[in-house]
C-alpha cells in the first residue's frame, strides 16, 4: 500500500532516509517541469530541483501539515526560480553595460527578432517556450503553474502567498502578452487551416 | 436602464457548466441595445472573456449564455475569444519536460554526501511522548532495511552492526551523523522536556516561594528586604561585581541581581513609607505572582504538547 506524504515525512524525521527518497520519486517530475518552464533550460532546471529537495530535506522539521507537501515544495522551488531569474537579469544588465562601455554592439535578444523569423527558424513549441521565457517573472510563474502544471488559481495563490484576485490579474496580463507575442504563430495556424 | 446580465435563478438550474458553449443562436437573444452602444457592449463582453475561459464562477450561467449570444454576432469579440483559447491550446500542446534518468539518485547522493544538508531538529509536537520513545530508539539502533537498501543502491556505507559499534567506527561517522545522531538527540531531548519541564517549573516555584517565606519570617530576611537598605545594596553590589567578571553568564547574572536590587529598593521604600505589613504584603504578592506565572507557563506548554 502506498504511504501518504505525512507518513513519509514523519519517517524521514525519524531517520529513515529511504522515506525521503519516496518523496523525491513522487514529486521530482512536477518540480522539474516547473523549473524547466521557468528557467528555459535543462541544466539550470536540474540544479534547481536538486537544490529544492536539499533545502526541503534540511528544513523538513519546519514543514507544517496544513498544506500539502507538493505545495510546500512548489513554494521552495518558485522562490529559488525567482532568485535565479533575478540574478540572471542582474548579470545580463552588467554584461550589457560592459559591452556598451567597450563600444560593442549588444548581442541580439530573441525578443528583437521578428516573430516571423523565429517561427521559421524554430518549431512552434520553441516559439511558445521562448514567449513564455520572455514574460516578466511574476507573470511567467503564474502562467506556468496554471497552464503547464495544471494548478488551480487557489493553489497558485497559496504557493505564491498572493490573493487570488492578484493571481487572476497576473494570469490575464500574461496571456495578453503571450497573445501579442504569438500572433504570428496564430496567424500561421489560421492560414494553414 | 435594463441590466442585461441580471442573474436568473430559475434558468440557472440544470445548467451549471457554462464553459462549454451552448448552441449559438442565429439571432440576437437578450441583446436589444441600439447600435450606438455596441462598442460599450463589446468592452463589457471582452472584460468577461478571461473569466469565461477560467470558468472561475465570476460569470453566472445566464450571463455566460448572453456573452455567447453576443459572440455569435460580433466577429471582433469572437476573434479575440478565439485567440485567447488558441494561446492556451498552444501551451497545452507543449510536450512534458523530459527529466534526466536516475535523477532521484543524484538528489539522494547529494543528501547523503558529507557536505549534504543537516536536517533541523523537529519541534515538539503532539503525538510524540515517552511511550513512543523506546520504539524510536530501537528503530535507530538497528537501521531500517529500506534505508540500508537505498544506501547500497547509492554506493553509500551501510549499517551492519548495532548503533554502539557504529559510534566507534570513525569511517561511518558521516552516516551516523545523518542517520542517527539527530534522531537520538531528538528522542532524548523530547523525553527529558516532556517530563522534566513541568517538574523543573514546580521546583523553581517552590524554591522561590521558600526563599520569599524565609525572607519574611526571619529578622535577617526582613532586614535585607527593607530596613537596612545600604547593607542590601552593598551585598548585591559585591555579588554583581564578582559575577560580571565571568563572560556572558556573569553579565546575565549581574543583570538579574540588578533587577533584584531594584525590587529590593521598591520593597524597602514601601517599608519606609507604609510600614512593615505593607512591605510583607508586597513581597507576598511578588512571590504569588511568580508562582502563578510558572504554573501558567507550565500548563500552556503542556497544552501545546498535547495539541490542545
Amino acid at each position: 500500500m502506498e504511504q501518504n506524504d505525512a507518513d513519509l515525512v514523519r519517517q524521514t524525521l525519524c531517520g529513515n532516509i529511504s522515506a525521503f527518497n519516496g518523496l523525491v520519486l513522487r514529486y521530482q517530475r512536477q518540480v522539474y517541469s516547473l523549473a524547466y518552464r521557468m528557467l528555459g533550460n535543462a541544466e539550470d532546471a536540474g540544479d534547481l530541483v536538486q537544490e529544492t529537495f536539499l533545502r526541503a530535506y534540511g528544513a523538513l522539521a519546519s514543514f507544517r501539515q496544513d498544506a500539502s507537501f507538493l505545495t510546500w515544495l512548489y513554494k521552495i522551488a518558485s522562490n529559488l526560480c525567482i532568485d535565479q531569474l533575478r540574478s540572471r537579469k542582474a548579470r545580463s544588465a552588467l554584461s550589457l553595460d560592459v559591452e556598451l562601455e567597450e563600444g560593442r554592439e549588444p548581442a541580439a535578444d530573441s525578443r528583437s527578432c521578428g516573430p516571423e523569423e523565429l517561427a521559421i527558424r524554430d518549431s512552434v513549441k520553441d516559439v511558445v517556450q521562448r514567449a513564455i521565457s520572455n514574460l516578466p517573472e511574476k507573470y511567467r510563474i503564474v502562467v506556468v503553474m496554471r497552464h503547464l502544471q495544471d494548478m488551480s488559481v487557489e493553489e497558485i495563490a497559496k504557493v505564491l502567498d498572493m490573493p487570488t484576485g492578484t493571481v487572476k490579474t497576473h494570469l490575464f496580463r500574461a496571456r495578453e502578452m503571450l497573445r501579442g507575442r504569438l500572433r504570428s504563430v496564430l496567424e500561421m495556424e489560421t492560414d494553414g487551416k | 436602464m435594463e441590466n442585461r446580465f441580471d442573474h436568473n435563478q430559475q434558468e440557472e438550474q440544470g445548467w451549471g457548466n457554462y464553459a462549454t458553449p451552448p448552441g449559438l443562436p442565429g439571432r440576437r437573444v437578450g441583446f436589444t441595445a441600439p447600435s450606438s452602444s455596441e462598442m460599450g457592449l463589446c468592452l463589457q463582453v471582452r472584460e468577461m472573456l478571461p473569466h469565461l475561459l477560467e470558468n472561475d464562477g465570476v460569470i453566472r450561467p445566464e450571463m455566460a449564455r448572453q456573452v455567447y449570444a453576443h459572440l455569435s454576432v460580433c466577429p471582433g469579440c469572437t476573434a479575440e475569444f478565439d485567440e485567447m483559447q488558441r494561446v492556451i491550446q498552444l501551451m497545452d500542446k507543449l510536450p512534458p519536460a523530459e527529466m534526466p534518468r536516475d535523477f532521484s539518485l543524484l538528489i539522494m547522493q547529494r543528501i547523503l554526501s558529507p557536505d549534504g544538508p543537516i536536517p533541523q531538529r523537529p519541534p515538539l509536537r503532539a503525538g510524540i511522548n515517552l511511550s513512543d520513545a523506546p520504539a524510536e530508539i530501537s528503530a535507530v539502533r538497528t537501521e531500517n532495511p529500506e534505508t540500508r537498501a537505498t544506501r547500497a543502491a547509492l554506493g553509500q556505507p551501510v549499517f551492519t552492526e548495532a548503533l554502539s559499534r557504529v559510534k566507534v567506527n570513525s569511517s561511518l561517522s558521516t552516516v551516523h551523523r545523518v542517520g542517527t545522531q539527530n534522531v537520538t538527540q531528538n528522542v532524548v531531548i523530547q523525553a527529558s522536556r516532556t517530563t522534566l519541564s513541568t517538574l523543573q517549573r514546580l521546583t523553581a516555584a517552590s524554591v522561590l516561594t521558600a526563599v520569599m517565606a524565609f525572607m519574611l519570617t526571619t529578622a535577617w530576611g526582613r532586614n535585607a528586604l527593607g530596613s537596612d537598605l545600604d547593607a542590601v545594596h552593598g551585598w548585591m553590589q559585591q555579588i554583581g561585581d564578582a559575577l560580571s567578571k565571568v563572560p556572558l553568564f556573569g553579565r546575565m547574572t549581574a543583570y538579574l541581581f540588578a533587577a533584584m536590587n531594584q525590587m529590593s529598593d521598591s520593597v524597602s521604600e514601601t517599608y519606609r513609607t507604609l510600614g512593615a505589613n505593607a512591605a510583607k504584603g508586597l513581597t507576598l504578592d511578588i512571590a504569588l505572582c511568580a508562582c502563578a506565572c510558572f504554573f501558567l507557563a507550565a500548563r500552556r506548554q503542556r497544552g501545546q504538547r498535547l495539541g490542545i
